[in-house]
């Protein structure tokens, strides 16, 4: 039950975050799953079957779009992600929606604690 | 595993568009790389990721809207019993015909002869059976069944998540073969009422003319009877 919960809060969430580090900086896709787990210490660590669709979900809503770039000391261009202008508007909104729901998810938790 | 089968034993699995199995591919090379870069070895790397099942798993459950159903051994059965039967229905009626007309044709050739054999009697149809090369013959028996088989497995491929476009096309390209038909009878028709019917062999030539192409063209028929109503159904649920 809790693992259920857990993994249908997450799936959310991750959009809003998957968005918001590539708003920051253009990012490939190991870098996003690298930088998640950190961040998280864990708790929100992804896997490739995961990551995809939400990438791909974005990219064609035209949020974020991907660049084929060459790294450093590398020949093979490296794929990179980075948000479009409409993903930078998409993510203010997402963001307004987070802290609206998670404020009156607190809201409801708080009263309840304190009828107990 | 090297990195090359560990990507293809995940595509394997992977039951979405093409063009989405393109990307996952590229962005598994690309993140396999990266994570090389970074000094990973393969076994860590597949560890980390996955069994190449549970990776192919996850995409398919993530991204369902892109799913491209597995063919599935009984719609490969219904395909080939089809065909045959279709064949042997062509075949059938061709034999049919010509052991009721008693005429030393091949049934094909009979049956494009009929038109003139039906106007002009017994010269034109000696001349016409000669001039009618048979692999034309082969080929207007093939085509149908081809047309009709092909529409068939598109629509079982696609039953779900063909787009309106798809079964307008589906139903104009399977509808053409039975509407060339029906002028072909029509013609037939005219021409046996022009004679007068007054030649016995032009009512079994008749018969076979009526009869030989309706066969032909029953999987066109229903193909493309199936495919319009998918597609007005579609425009229905689209309006709503």
């Amino acid at each position: 039950m809790e693992e259920r919960y857990a993994r249908q809060l997450k799936k959310g969430v991750l959009e809003l975050i998957v968005l918001q580090l590539a708003t920051a900086k253009p990012v490939y896709g190991y870098e996003l799953l690298s930088a998640i787990k950190e961040k998280s210490n864990g708790m929100l660590a992804l896997k490739e079957g995961t990551l995809y669709p939400i990438l791909y979900r974005l990219e064609d809503e035209g949020m974020i779009k991907a660049r084929w770039q060459s790294g450093e000391g590398r020949n093979a261009p490296k794929k990179y992600y980075e948000a479009t202008e409409k993903g930078h508007l998409a993510l203010c909104e997402m963001q307004d929606t987070w802290f609206a729901l998670s404020a009156c998810v607190e809201s409801f938790i708080v009263e309840e604690d304190k009828h107990d | 595993m090297t990195e090359k089968e560990y990507i293809k034993s995940i595509l394997k699995n992977v039951y979405l568009r093409r063009d989405i199995k393109k990307r996952v591919a590229a962005d598994l090379e690309n993140d396999i790389f990266s994570r090389r870069t970074a000094g990973e070895d393969m076994n860590t790397i597949i560890q980390d990721m996955g069994a190449p099942i549970s990776v192919a798993q996850s995409l398919n459950d993530e991204m369902s809207e892109f799913a491209v159903p597995k063919r599935s051994l009984t719609q490969i059965l219904v395909l080939f019993i089809i065909i045959t039967a279709s064949a042997a229905l062509v075949w059938g009626v061709g034999t049919a015909m010509e052991f009721i007309a008693n005429i030393p044709f091949i049934p094909n050739k009979a049956a494009s002869i009929g038109i003139i054999g039906g106007v002009d009697g017994p010269t034109s149809v000696f001349v016409a059976s000669n001039i009618m090369p048979s692999f034309i013959v082969i080929i207007s028996t093939a085509i149908p069944i081809i047309i009709g088989s092909f529409t068939a497995y598109m629509l079982m491929k696609w039953q779900k998540l063909g787009s309106r476009r798809l079964f307008r096309n589906l139903a104009i390209f399977s509808g053409i073969l039975p509407i060339i038909v029906i002028f072909q009878i029509l013609i037939s028709l005219i021409s046996a009422a022009l004679s007068g019917f007054a030649v016995p062999i032009d009512a079994s030539m008749l018969m076979f003319n009526i009869i030989s192409p309706l066969v032909k063209v029953i999987l066109p028929t229903i193909t493309a009877i199936i495919s319009l109503r998918m597609y007005l159904k579609k425009r229905k649920s689209e309006k709503l």
